[in-house]
């Protein structure tokens, strides 16, 4: 069988028993790499962003709750400052301070459910 | 000519015309996104409330990351505001601590609030590529 590995320096890529921490890249079993989409910053209190994918992609979300400063918008949290979650056509962010916030985002091809 | 390297998963024609991005390991012209650094941080001390423990960091601008927490009942819970670890079970509001971390150009802040007694927490932190 085909395989590819990159190993991290001084580990001998043709090892017989790979240990996947060894490695940037070991192809011999389905490792997961979160493959990118799209990224961006949006402002405002509730924004909506497409991603069409048909699924529910893998996605990170972040406010800025001051000037340069991110806290991580996790999940739907009535008292939280930022709330985000995904559908299989977009991400919503959403942010509850009462003024337009900075929010970034990050949404990846993987599936979640998949 | 341009030279691509795509690895499949097990099982997937890498020549199949009609993949998709989920049947790769590895697709060249999609970005594989990088973890830059991981740090973790063993039995720190939230003594006031609520408590901030500050890392310093040098990349001179605000990177992306993420972090979780382990609180003394063994549970790790991923981060957020106001999450309450202790009672996500009970799903009882507020009685729990909560863990927040937050991130500008030159620290990594990890806010923890006490509502009872001092308790100790591991915290684990990965700092993904690009600039928020």
């Amino acid at each position: 069988m085909f395989t590819v590995r990159v190993s991290l320096p001084t580990v001998d890529a043709l090892e017989e028993n790979p240990d996947p921490t060894d490695y940037s890249l070991l192809a011999d079993d389905d490792n997961i790499l979160i493959k990118e989409l799209s990224r961006g910053t949006v402002n405002g209190q509730s924004k909506t962003i497409e991603h069409a994918l048909g699924y529910y992609p893998h996605f990170y979300a972040y406010g800025e709750i001051s000037s340069g400063r991110f806290q991580i918008a996790n999940g739907y949290n009535m008292f939280g400052d930022f709330r985000s979650y995904v559908n299989d056509t977009n991400l919503y962010l959403q942010n509850t301070t009462g003024s337009d916030k900075d929010m970034r985002y990050f949404i990846f091809y993987d599936d979640i459910p998949e | 000519m341009t030279f691509t390297l795509d690895l499949t998963k097990k099982g997937v024609d890498v020549f199949d015309g009609g993949l998709t991005p989920n049947d790769y390991l590895l697709k060249l012209n999609l970005n594989t996104f990088k973890i830059l650094a991981k740090l973790n941080y063993f039995d720190l001390t939230v003594s006031g409330n609520p408590t901030t423990f500050t890392q310093s960091h040098s990349f001179g601008y605000a990177p992306n990351f993420y972090a979780f927490c382990r609180f003394p009942d063994g549970k790790v819970a991923m981060a957020g505001p106001l999450s309450f670890p202790y009672d996500r079970d009970t799903r009882v509001l507020f009685t729990g601590p909560s863990f927040t971390p937050e991130v500008d150009s030159s620290n990594f802040y990890f806010i923890l609030d006490k509502p009872g007694a001092n308790y100790n927490v591991d915290i684990a932190l990965y700092v993904f590529e690009v600039e928020l």
